[in-house]
């Protein structure tokens, strides 16, 4: 009976004192123009230190290959290439690389997600920096220059042949980030974390505790459902994100190329797929395309996807609520 | 019934119920404990209990305000206001950000999702 004693004390005594890692978390707000946030399960804060580092070192790094606002010394980033249209510019390969995955995701989303339409795209960032609405014509205008099949790509080199157009990366930038900053977390150890880079969500083994959960807000407030994932990407795209208001009218940051006006097929639309980059990419175009043509593309990929429509519905794929 | 073996058993029950009531009153606590972590440029610059309404000037750039159990931002000196104009938040891992002038509003602690998108 001392015994059963014994053990029943060692036991709840083992109970008080956890072995398991601890959780860290560090956030960041000079990389992508958004917010990041690194969470990990670490032995020891030194080693949480040399993970979160080297993440917010390779976001960093690729921040500045896809900046198109700012110039760095010594490199040839996406301004440089964007100032330069017309010349052959010679930028680093994951500027390279990222043209190729837009060209391709020109095609997969039938013409909805173009990295060719700066041009337009930059009008409407000054326009929400200055509360103003664009002026319809000038917005035609700047969209006979968004041909992608004018960017091209040679050797190492890259030509924007029409010396008007520039590059905008922004629906695809994040979440291919996101996919190489965790694959260098992994490749160093890492076995238990999750990176938010602006909403890009990469996860990577489980939380002691179990899944990593992932919240999905509802368009007007409130959390909608919650996913749990191990080694998924999750994004959402939503017209909440990034909006201003002319005369009490809503205008967010994700453009139809046909109308040249902020998508209104969804209010939002949540993708779950294996790989970042992927699931940033879907995630756009998705809420660019109507719901067939979505599902359709989703499903090449393998990804769930959850849409919200303008009245307050919500569409899943099949394979979603698995992950609710 | 031995008589050894119920006082084992006695103890034991005394034991359980002590780490039981232990467990519930730091959860509870745990609970009344949630804070928003309010961060300038990633450096944590105050933490705020939610369950007392304050307020809470970033160093001229923006007010943090806790009412109600929810935390959110007024008078920033940004431009474009995107974080005014984020309702308040009360769930752990819930988030405000003014990037402009690099704050962060972050409701701490486990029981809410990880992250949210």
């Amino acid at each position: 009976m001392k015994k059963l004693l014994c053990v029943t004390v060692v036991l709840l005594l083992l109970t008080g004192c956890e072995a398991y890692p601890k959780r860290f978390s560090a956030t960041y707000t000079d990389v992508f123009d958004t917010v990041t946030e690194f969470t990990a399960y670490c032995g020891s804060e030194e080693e949480f230190e040399a993970l979160a580092g080297a993440v917010h070192g390779e976001l960093k790094r690729l921040h500045e290959i896809f900046d198109i606002y700012n110039n760095y010394e010594g490199l040839d980033n996406a301004k440089t290439l964007n100032d330069a249209a017309g010349q052959t510019v010679f930028p680093p390969e994951e500027l390279v690389g990222l043209i190729e995955a837009g060209r391709d995701w020109y095609s997969l989303s039938g013409g909805k997600l173009n990295i060719a339409f700066g041009t337009v795209l930059s009008l409407w960032h000054r326009c929400r920096e200055e509360g103003l609405l664009p002026d319809p014509e000038e917005l035609s205008e700047r969209a006979k220059h968004c041909d992608i099949s004018l960017v091209d790509v040679g050797g190492e080199g890259v030509t924007l042949a029409d010396p008007v157009m520039s590059l905008d990366f922004g629906a695809i930038a994040k979440g291919y980030a996101a996919q190489k900053a965790a694959e260098l977390a992994a490749g160093m150890g890492g076995e238990s974390f999750a990176l938010s880079v602006g909403g890009n969500v990469v996860t990577r083994g489980r939380k002691p505790s179990g899944k990593w959960e992932i919240g999905i807000q509802n368009p007007d407030g409130g959390l909608l459902t919650t996913v749990k994932v191990s080694g998924e990407a999750v994004v959402t795209s939503g017209d909440y994100q990034r909006f201003y208001e002319v005369d009490g009218v809503k205008y967010h940051h994700i453009i139809d190329p046909d109308t040249l006006y902020p998508a209104s097929l969804w209010r939002s639309v949540t993708v779950i797929a294996e790989n970042s980059a992927d699931a940033d990419a879907l995630s756009t175009s998705l809420f660019l395309l109507p719901l067939e043509d979505g599902k359709a593309l989703a499903e090449k990929f393998g990804a769930e996807a959850l849409w919200v429509s303008p009245d307050g519905g919500v569409v899943r794929t099949e394979g979603f609520s698995g992950y609710e | 019934m031995n008589k050894l073996f119920r006082h084992d058993l006695a103890l034991i029950l005394a034991i359980v119920l002590t780490a039981l009531a232990l467990g519930a009153a730091s959860t509870l606590l745990t609970k009344e404990g949630e804070t928003v972590e309010v961060r300038l440029r990633g450096e944590l610059y105050a933490e705020l209990p939610l369950s007392r309404d304050a307020e809470l000037d970033v160093d001229g750039l923006c007010t943090v305000v806790v009412k109600d159990g929810g935390a959110y931002v007024r008078n920033s000196s940004c431009r474009n206001k995107i974080c005014q104009r984020h309702p308040p938040i009360s769930r752990a891992g819930e988030t405000i950000a003014c990037l402009p002038n690099g704050v962060t509003v972050r409701v701490a602690g486990e029981g809410g999702a990880d992250f949210y998108v």
